[in-house]
Formats: structure tokens, sequence, C-alpha cells
């Protein structure tokens, strides 16, 4: 009996010894190769900030912040799932690396509430590209604001008001911690002849033809369209759409139903809640009347994107909400079933304006584990300049693209090829564009659509304007249970609408409206409203002073 | 008479009882085959052309796209190694460690055996999150190593429970003739209990090996910065997220390029793969399932 | 004092009893120094359920954030939505364990049935490949076939039992209906394996026994069969009601409601932890979600002890 107890023992022990030094030989090999990396990271930036230039000064570049022979490595957390790619190589990060002399090193998120976890253990890497949490990341106990690191080392960065504006509307302190990428001013689009990407309607011009090419300029034309594509066609739903991106948004300006959540005229107005009032019960009414009439069905609120396109491929939908930048593959297998299919884009069906209250769309953030800030700002500075943009959306100018007459790229044979073989984001890997530009997006995109939709896009950029200081007054994490307020009404709203819309009858839409309304108050939107009084005022001034 | 009467009594009761068999075993491959069966079919179609419908028994467009998207990443064939790794030392872990817990749990004369049960009961439902284990695992220096995935899951409490169970049903009296001829607990553990315990042994075997076989959570999470280790659930799992449309960025983006992938066909060829090698070894693990393991030892 | 020094006997003669029976004590220690290390230890980030913490205060602030009590609790109690998403949860699991619970077992008597053993491994094998189709897969087939113009709204509409399509994927009627049917059709083959392991068991002289006996097949299943493997049917059991909350066997509410869920049957798809997931996690409310997590997992201790107690009431077997 003794034997075996110890014989136990024995066992136990040399398991878990065996496991300890399995662990204890791997850590030792992982602390020697960190020191090596640190070895690597010559601080170039420690000596001295005087000017923009710093690094070896090889005269080529005036962006030279590293070594292009021996890069400063920084790594990156891409809080994206989606991203395509995971590795800085490819012709356009060689090229950053030979102008720069930066190197990063990226990990790519394969859930979003990773971030979270590196967030609170400390094991944040140098940068973070995000789109989120950009409220939780802007604390100084974890990342450098811009704006010390722009005064500590001097740089000449020139950046627009408004974007220090935006930025600034999410940290707790007057700092700004990142500077969104992706932001176009009023004046911007004034520029271009790009259209931003807003939801659109798209349909069988074709099959408009033969309908005998009726004018649709307003709402009640399109039904009437739809009533004939119907009667024509009995297989055919005159409409679809996915839940998954546009939903029915076109259908909310063309209502009147310009803005969200919440609507104020002007600084010395009250802020009203979107939802409640009539437009958005206008827009309500006549996505039921669509429904009723079975012009949409009802399962396309269960519908990915990949669904809604298919669905206009297969020759089963006349027309489809999609959005205006739209790229050459999303909708070409309809050819197999309707070789000749045209679709084009629906011009705006009323007068009102298409406001935007987004400011932007990803953050690079500097955390304050990164040995190299000053590289770091200056390479940020790099990204967001015409040339970093270019470089890192468009690729070389004379061998990737050249600019025709709109101003607009012309991408070479190779990078279209690529884009067929679905090899793009390998070969070029325009990936990188942590300052990315939203013009110069929308220009590469708008190269591809074919003439009919110049037109249409011109009607939809004249009548876009940016309104950022919706975004500037959100509720923000720092407003504590505010923004729980918030985030409740956003999702109430989102899919509390529904129900409404997917009303068998009239009777029955004012019985769902009114449960809708009741919800709402029973969540107290009115104080949420009487609480983004005072804030909205205050972001109105702070951006007209701007202008 | 009566005996005849009798017979043919039973038979019209084992006629029914057989024909109520036989139509719920139909009912059940067809049932379980076909939706398997049109996955199948369906990963070798175009992903576009395969949301339009009208798919039953054969590709309309074949095509094997939707395999070579998830292959393209090179290093596939270094996290396929990894995952068969960890399956393999993973289950076999989990299976002796859990047997070995569960053994000294069944003896209902066992010290606070209330004590303990309540002991892993509770934790079997309380749990700090994610963020508290990642600091336990970081302390233990199991971040990054390859270790992360077998030793921290290598006691399933849900299995302790139905092995304990299942260690009750055997008599006591085997262990009891063992005892009598001077073996001690480890002895009869080792040379009578275990090779009773083939059925449950199998059980948790299958179970767990199905679990590291598709586990991409451990390798995204705690082995986030070695990529050398990263399993192939996790490839397959980046591969999916890539395909998908969240984002208006990524519409646009996904617009840029011409697939004929779609997230749900990508999603079904990697289920393909994913349950392959498991119909290939379960078989194996079915001959386990055979009654009279126990008699045999008990007669003897 | 003579209660004392009963006491002290009592104690000794416990200890003298953990001395004899070491060798198994050290089986089961084991684990339990396993799981204090990788269960317990981590538990102390419950903490956070009671205090305001904000992720980017690092470990140091689990300890450092400042207390609120009860707050989230109440929060939660007093959200508008808070009996909706009872009432949804409640009924989904509870459906599905009344649906799906018997499925495994009678599957697992009758494939026992089967003689040829060629065929039985062959059903059993086919019966549990929905196991291995995720969840994700099965909406996306779902969003195919079942649509307003899916192949079963086809069928049905042919064969005139019906006028308009059925709006299976967004009409809070279907999604009970739905949930169930997919989790009874997942979930078997893979629980039969239980439960087939526990009929290998049985001693085959019983049913020789009872052959000579007179018994016919359904009387053997009743009597043989079925009793011996009462025990894990039980012990499942009583897991699966612990289980509760995460729905059926395989704890496939959170997966159904996310996936199946949509705007259209909201009212009925969302349930605890989509919501939470929503107004919680996502938001980066930790301490909220962890508030909610921790009460969902003191409702499925207290089911399972109470549903021990009760199964050993009835029965004198229970989990312990």
């Amino acid at each position: 009996m003794k034997k075996s107890v110890y014989k136990l023992t024995a066992l136990l022990m040399a398991v878990l010894m065996t496991t300890a030094s399995f662990t204890g030989c791997a850590s030792s090999k992982a602390s020697k190769n960190s020191r090596t990396d640190e070895g690597k990271a010559n601080t170039t930036g420690e000596n001295g900030s005087q000017g923009k230039v710093i690094g070896n000064g090889s005269g080529d570049s005036k962006w030279m912040i590293g070594d292009p022979d021996n890069p400063i490595e920084l790594t990156v957390f891409l809080n994206h799932t989606w991203y395509p790619i995971e590795d800085f190589t490819g012709i356009i990060p060689e090229e950053i690396t030979k102008l720069t002399g930066i190197k990063l090193k990226p990990v790519r998120a394969t859930d979003y509430t990773q971030l979270g976890v590196l967030a609170s253990s400390g094991e944040l890497p140098d940068l973070i590209f995000t789109s989120q949490m950009m409220d939780t990341l802007s604390e100084p106990d974890i990342c450098y604001s811009y704006n010390e690191l722009i005064d500590k080392y001097n740089l000449d960065w020139k950046i627009p008001g408004e974007l220090i504006t935006n930025a600034k509307s999410f940290s707790p302190d007057d700092n700004y911690y990142f500077i969104m990428s992706h932001t176009a001013t009023n004046k911007d689009w004034q520029k271009t002849k790009a259209v931003p990407m807003v939801a659109t309607l798209l349909y069988r011009y074709d099959m408009l033809e033969q309908l005998g090419n009726p004018q649709i300029n307003t709402l009640d034309d399109l039904f009437k369209v739809y009533d004939m594509v119907k009667d024509k066609w009995p297989g055919v739903t005159p409409m679809n759409f996915s839940s998954e991106t546009w939903w029915l948004d076109p259908f909310k300006q063309w209502s009147g139903c310009t803005l969200q959540y919440f609507i104020m005229d002007g600084p010395d107005d009250k802020c009203r809640i979107a939802a409640k009032t009539d437009e958005f019960k206008n827009y309500l009414k006549n996505c039921n009347y669509m429904y009723q009439k079975g012009y949409f069905n009802a399962d396309n609120f269960a519908w990915n994107s990949a669904q809604a396109s298919a669905d206009i491929c297969s020759g089963k939908a006349f027309s489809t909400v999609g959005s205006t930048q739209y790229g050459p593959g999303s909708y070409n297998s309809i050819y197999d079933t309707a070789p000749k299919a045209e679709l084009r884009e629906m011009k705006p069906l009323s007068d009102y304006p298409l406001i935007n209250t987004e400011i932007g769309w990803a953050a690079t953030f500097i955390t304050k584990n990164n040995k190299h800030p000053e590289e770091s700002i200056r390479f940020m500075q790099f990204l967001f300049s015409e040339e970093g943009q270019k470089l890192t959306q468009w690729g070389r100018e004379g061998k990737e693209y050249t600019l025709n007459a709109s101003g607009f790229p012309e991408f070479s044979k190779e990078w279209k090829q690529s884009i067929e073989d679905n090899t793009n984001s390998t070969i070029y890997n325009p990936w990188f564009y942590f300052g990315g530009s939203k013009i110069l997006e929308a220009e590469s995109r708008c190269a591809n659509e074919p003439e009919s939709f110049q037109e249409t896009n011109n009607l939809i950029r004249e009548s876009y304007i940016n309104e950022p200081w919706y975004a500037y007054a959100t509720p923000k994490v720092n407003d504590g249970d505010w923004k729980v307020l918030y985030d409740k009404m956003v999702d109430e709203v989102k899919t509390g609408q529904v129900k409404v819309i997917l009303s068998a009858d009239d009777a029955e839409f004012d019985r769902n409206y009114q449960e809708f309304i009741n919800r709402l108050d029973s969540i107290h939107v009115d104080s949420l409203a009487e609480f983004m009084t005072p804030r909205l005022s205050e972001a109105m001034k702070l951006y007209a002073d701007q202008q | 008479m009566k005996a005849e009467g009798k017979k043919k009594k039973k038979s019209m009761q084992d006629n029914v009882l057989d024909a109520a068999i036989v139509a719920v075993m139909i009912l059940v491959v067809f049932s379980c085959l076909y939706p398997f069966l049109l996955a199948v079919i369906m990963s070798f179609n175009e992903g576009i052309d395969a949301l339009k419908g009208g798919i039953y028994f054969w590709p309309r467009k074949l095509t094997f796209e939707n395999y070579g998207s998830l292959f393209k990443d090179p290093v596939w064939g270094n996290a396929f190694l990894v995952t068969l790794a960890r399956t393999v030392i993973g289950t076999t872990m989990t299976v002796f460690f859990t047997l070995f817990v569960s053994y000294g749990l069944s003896h209902k004369d066992l010290v606070f055996r209330k004590f303990y049960f309540s002991f892993f009961i509770f934790a079997m439902y309380f749990s700090g999150g994610v963020i508290p284990y990642y600091i336990l695992l970081r302390s233990l220096h199991l971040l990054n190593k390859f270790w992360v995935y077998v030793v921290p899951g290598c006691l399933s409490l849900f299995y302790i429970l139905v092995a304990t169970s299942f260690f009750q049903g055997i008599p006591e009296e085997i262990a009891e003739s063992a005892k009598l001829d001077g073996a001690g607990e480890l002895k009869i553990f080792r040379s009578l209990i275990l090779p009773l315990s083939k059925p449950i042994m199998a059980t948790i075997a299958i179970f767990t090996s199905v679990g590291h076989w598709n586990n991409w959570y451990d390798s995204a999470f705690f082995a986030t910065s070695n990529k050398g280790i990263r399993t192939m659930a996790y490839l397959m799992t980046a591969i999916i997220n890539q395909s998908s449309t969240q984002n208006s960025a990524a519409d646009a983006a996904m617009a840029a390029g011409v697939r004929t992938t779609t997230t749900l066909s990508i999603q079904l060829a990697a289920m393909v793969i994913a349950v392959l090698p498991i119909l290939c070894v379960y078989p194996f693990f079915q001959r386990y399932f055979v009654t009279g393991l126990t008699v045999g030892a008990v007669k003897s | 004092m003579k209660g004392e020094s009963k006491a002290k006997r009592y104690r000794r003669s416990v200890w003298r009893e953990f001395w004899k029976q070491r060798s198994l004590q050290i089986f089961v220690l084991a684990g339990i120094v396993y799981i204090l290390i990788f269960n317990y230890i981590p538990m102390f980030g419950l903490v956070i359920g009671f205090k305001d913490y904000k992720i980017t205060s690092g470990i140091a602030g689990m300890i450092s954030s400042p207390w609120v009590g009860f707050k989230h609790f109440v929060e939660f109690f007093a959200d508008y939505k808070f009996v909706e998403l009872m009432r949804n949860t409640l009924v989904l699991s509870i459906l599905k364990l009344i649906c799906s619970f018997p499925i495994p077992i009678i599957f697992a008597i009758m494939l026992n049935e089967v003689r040829h053993e060629g065929t039985k491994k062959f059903i059993q094998t086919i019966s549990y490949l929905p196991y291995f189709i995720s969840w994700v897969i099965v909406a996306g087939l779902l969003r195919i076939i079942a649509s307003d113009s899916g192949i079963i709204n086809d069928i049905l509409m042919r064969a005139g039992l019906i006028a308009a399509p059925l709006e299976f994927l967004t009409s809070p009627r279907f999604f009970y209906g739905l949930c169930i049917l997919t989790a009874i059709w997942k979930d078997t083959g893979w629980w039969t394996i239980i439960f087939l392991a526990a009929i290998t068991g049985v001693d085959p002289t019983m049913y020789e026994a009872a052959s000579i006996d007179g018994a016919t097949r359904i009387q053997k299943m009743k009597y043989i069969t079925f009793p011996s493997i009462a025990g894990t049917v039980t012990v499942v059991l009583i897991l699966a009601l612990g289980n509760l909350l995460g729905g059926g066997l395989s704890g496939s509410n959170f997966e159904q409601s996310y996936l199946l869920g949509n705007a259209g049957n909201r009212e009925v798809a969302d349930i605890i932890q989509t919501y939470v997931m929503r107004i919680g996690l996502s938001q980066g409310r930790y301490s909220y979600a962890t508030a909610v997590g921790m009460l969902q997992s003191v409702i499925s201790v207290m089911l399972v002890y109470s549903s021990n107690f009760i199964s050993k009431k009835v029965s004198g077997d229970g989990l312990f």
C-alpha cells in the first residue's frame, strides 16, 4: 500500500515537473528573442529633433525617418477581423519602407474582444489601428496624445481644425489621441468630381426601357413603376435590400428623414429625437406601403449583402439598395442571366439634403508601450500627407496609376488584372492607409463606374453636406449612463422600426407605431434630448468658428 | 396451443416494433445525411451562384476556389501539424487525467466527497472572464507557447461528473477482490479499471478531440504573437472573417475585387475539412462501444 | 465537556479515515489543485461586477476601481427589456429541454435494438453528422431554403397549402419552432453517443435471463435497458438543467439567437446573452456584462442543486 502511494505521488510530481520544464525552456527562448529585437531598434530619434527630418538624411526622400536598410519596426494591431492582409509585404509596403525607413509588423484581430484583453493586461503593441473603442483608448494612461508628441518633437504638421475637433470629442481632456482617417470636409467635396459613399437605389435600366422608360422624379413615380414591374413580370420582386449594410436608407432620406437620432436646427434650438418626428413616421409609412403592396419581401431583414446582390443578379429583383461606390465585381454575374442587363443609379427622389453625420473611419493610436514615439508620430504625418495617401491607396504614380483629366486615377493593366485575379492585396497591398483620404478612395472607385452614373453622382454630391457636430456631441464612454441610454435608443430605433414596417394593414400600422413610440418613451429618450441640447449647441458653435 | 399463441403475439409486437425502428432510422439517416451532402455539394459550387438557390444534388457551377482560398495561406501545412499534435496530446492528457480524478470521486465512502463535488460544480458555472484567465496564463508563462493548447484544458469538469457516474456502475467486487490480493489503488486503476473503461474513454476521447481540432479561440487570444503555432481552425476562421462584409468599408473593399466565393461557401468548405478527419477516426472508436466488457471481469 | 470530546473524536476519526484512503484522495486532490489554479484563481475577476471597471486601468484597476455595489444588477432588473428577455430565454430553454432531452435517450435505446452491427455503426455515424455543421452554416443554409422565395415556401405553395409565402426567417411566430427543430436535429446524434456508451455497460446475461423468462423486447427495454442507464440519464439531465439558461443540451441559445435572430423577430429572439453582448461587451461595458453573467451562474448552480435534491428524493440517486 505504501509503495503505491509513493508511486502515485512520484508520478504526479514527474508530470508536473515535465510540464514546468517545458514551459521554462520555452520562456528562456522567448526572452532571448526579445533581447535581440531591442538591440536592433536603435533609437535614432533620441538625439535632437529640430526641423522635420531626422535619420541618416540620405536626401532622396523628405520623409526619411529611419534607415531603409535597417528599418525601425513598429508592431501594430489591426482591429478589423475582415482585413485581407496580415503582413507588411508587397509593392506598396516596400515603397513605404524605402521612403520612410519604417517597417510595420501587423497582427490582425480574429475577434473584437481581443483588443480589450490586450488593453487591460498591458500587452498593447506599438500602434493600434481600430475603428472601435476610440473613446476607451483615448486615455492618457495608455496612449500618447498626438498634440503632446507634435509639440515635443516640433513637428511641422498642419492638421485642419475640424479634424482636431473631431478627435478631441473622444477624449476626457483637451488633447487628441488620434486623427481619424477617411474624413472629408465640405470644402474637400467641392473640389472633386467623385461622389461620397452613400446608400442609393440601383435599378435595371434595361427593364425600365421595356416599360417605356417612364420618368421617375418622386417616390410616387417610383411606386407606379414598381406596380408596372409586378404586372409585367410576376416572378420579379420590385426591390430588395440587405439588413447587413444599407437597409432602407435611401427611403429615409427621400421621406424627409435626414437625420438618424438627434435633430437640432441651430445653436438656439432645442434638440429633438429623430425617431419621434413626423418625417420618421412618413418614412415608416412609405416603407409599410411598399411592404403591403409586395414591393419587397420581409426576409430581406435577415439577408446579408451577398444574398441581396445574388438575388438581383439572378434576375429576381428589379432594383436593389446598394452604394454609390461599388466595384465591377459586385454585380457581374447578372450578365449570366441577362446579357443585356444594365444597372443604373436612381437620382435623389426628393429635394432633401443628404446629411452626413459621420466623421471618419478609423484611428491609429500610439501606445505608451511604444519605444519610438517620435518616429511613430512622424510616420503618421507621412501617412496623412498627400504623398503618403496617394502611395498607400493608389500605389506609385506613373507605375500603378496615372491621373486623367477629371483627376481620377487610371490604373495600370497589371493593377486591374490583379483585381480580377484577387491578388491585389498580396501583390500591391494597399491596406496600410492609416491616414487614408476619403476623397482619394471615392475617386478611385468612381473611376470604375460607367458614364451614365456621372449625372446622378453630381446630383448626389451637390445635396451632400457634413454636419460633424452630431458626432462630436454624441455621448461617449466618459458620459457613463448617458451613453448607456444612447446605446439603448439606437438599438431600439434600429430594431423596433421593423415591426412597424411589417404591419399587415393600416390599423396594425397605427398600433405598432404607437407601441414603438411608447417603448422609446419608456427608456426616457426625451431626457436624453434635453441632455443633448446644450452639448449640441456648444458643438455647433465650435465648428462654426472653424469655417 | 397456448405456447404457439404466445409466440404469435410476440412476433406481432416485434414486427410493429421493428417497423417503428426502421421508420425512425430511415428518417434519421435522410434528415442527417442529406443536409450534410448538400453542404458538401455546395462547397464545390461557386458561392455567389449558390445563393440563387436551386442546387439539390450536384454542383451547378463546379469550382475548387472555396477550398483553394482556405489553403492560400502558406502556413496551413504547419497549422495542420500543430492541430494534429494538440489533438493527440491534449486528448490523451484529458482522458487519463479525467478518469484518474473520476475514479477517486466515484467511491461513495470517500471523505469530503460532497465538498469535492460542490467544488467542481461551482467551478463549472462561475468564471471570472477572459481577462483574469489571460493574466493567469501569462504568470504561468504559457502564453504564446504550444503548451497553452493542452495544459489549461486537460481536466474536463463535465466529463468528471459523467465518468464518476460510469464508475459507480462498476461492481465493487472487482476492486475488492484485487485489494484482497494486495494490490494498491494505482495498480487497480491501471490494470483493472482502465481496461473496463473503454466506452467512457472512447466517449471522452471523441468529444475532446473534436474540441481540440476545432479550437481557434486559444490560438487567437493566448498565442496572438506566435504565428508559428496557429491552428488550422484559426486560419479558417480568419479567412471566413475576411470574406464577410460587416463593415461598409469592407463592402466597398470587397466590391473592388471580383470573387465568386461568399462567406457561406468558404464556411462550407471549412466545415468539410474539419469533419473529414473525424469521420475517418470515429469508426475506429466505435468498436469500443461494445456490450459485455464488464461482464467478463465479474465472471472471472 | 462531553460534547467537545465527541467532536474531537469525530474529527480524529475523519482524518484517520482520510489517511486510510490517501491514495484515492490523491486521485481527487490532483484534480482539485488543478481546478483551483485554472478555475478559481481567475475567479477574482468577478469582483468587477460590483465595480465600475475601466478596461484601460489594467489589472490594478480591478482592485482600485470604485465599488458600486449592486448597481449593475439593479440596472439589469430595471431594464425596460428585462421581462421580455427573461421570458424569451426561459421559454426557449424549457421548450428545448422538454422536446430535445428525451430524444437522444429513445434513439439510443432504439439504435441498440438494431441487430446488424454494420448498419448500427453506419446509422450512428450518420446521426451525428449534423453536430459538425456549425450554427453559422445552419443559419446560412436556412436563409436560402427557408427564405420567402426559397424551396420550402415553393413546395408549400405549389402543393396549394398556403397562398402567400410564410415568413419563416423574420416572423416571430416561427422562431421557436425553428430553434427547437434545428436543436433537436443537431444535438441528438452526438448526445446519443453518451447514452449508447452507458447501454453497452449493461450486463448481457440480464437480457438472456429475461428471454428465458419470456419477456418481450419492449419489456426488456423497459425493465433492463432503461433502468441501467437511468444513472447516466440523471447526470446528464441535472447538468442540462444547470445549463438551462444556455439552452438545450449544447447551450445553443446564444448561437441561434445571434444568427437566426434579426430585426424582424427580435421580440422573441432577443435573449439575455445577446442583449448583454450588444449593450454590454460590444460597448466595452465589462462590469455590466460580468454582473449579468454572475447572475446567470448563480441561477445555474441553484438549478443544479435543487434538481439534484429532487432527484435524490424521487429516485434515491442523484449527481452527488
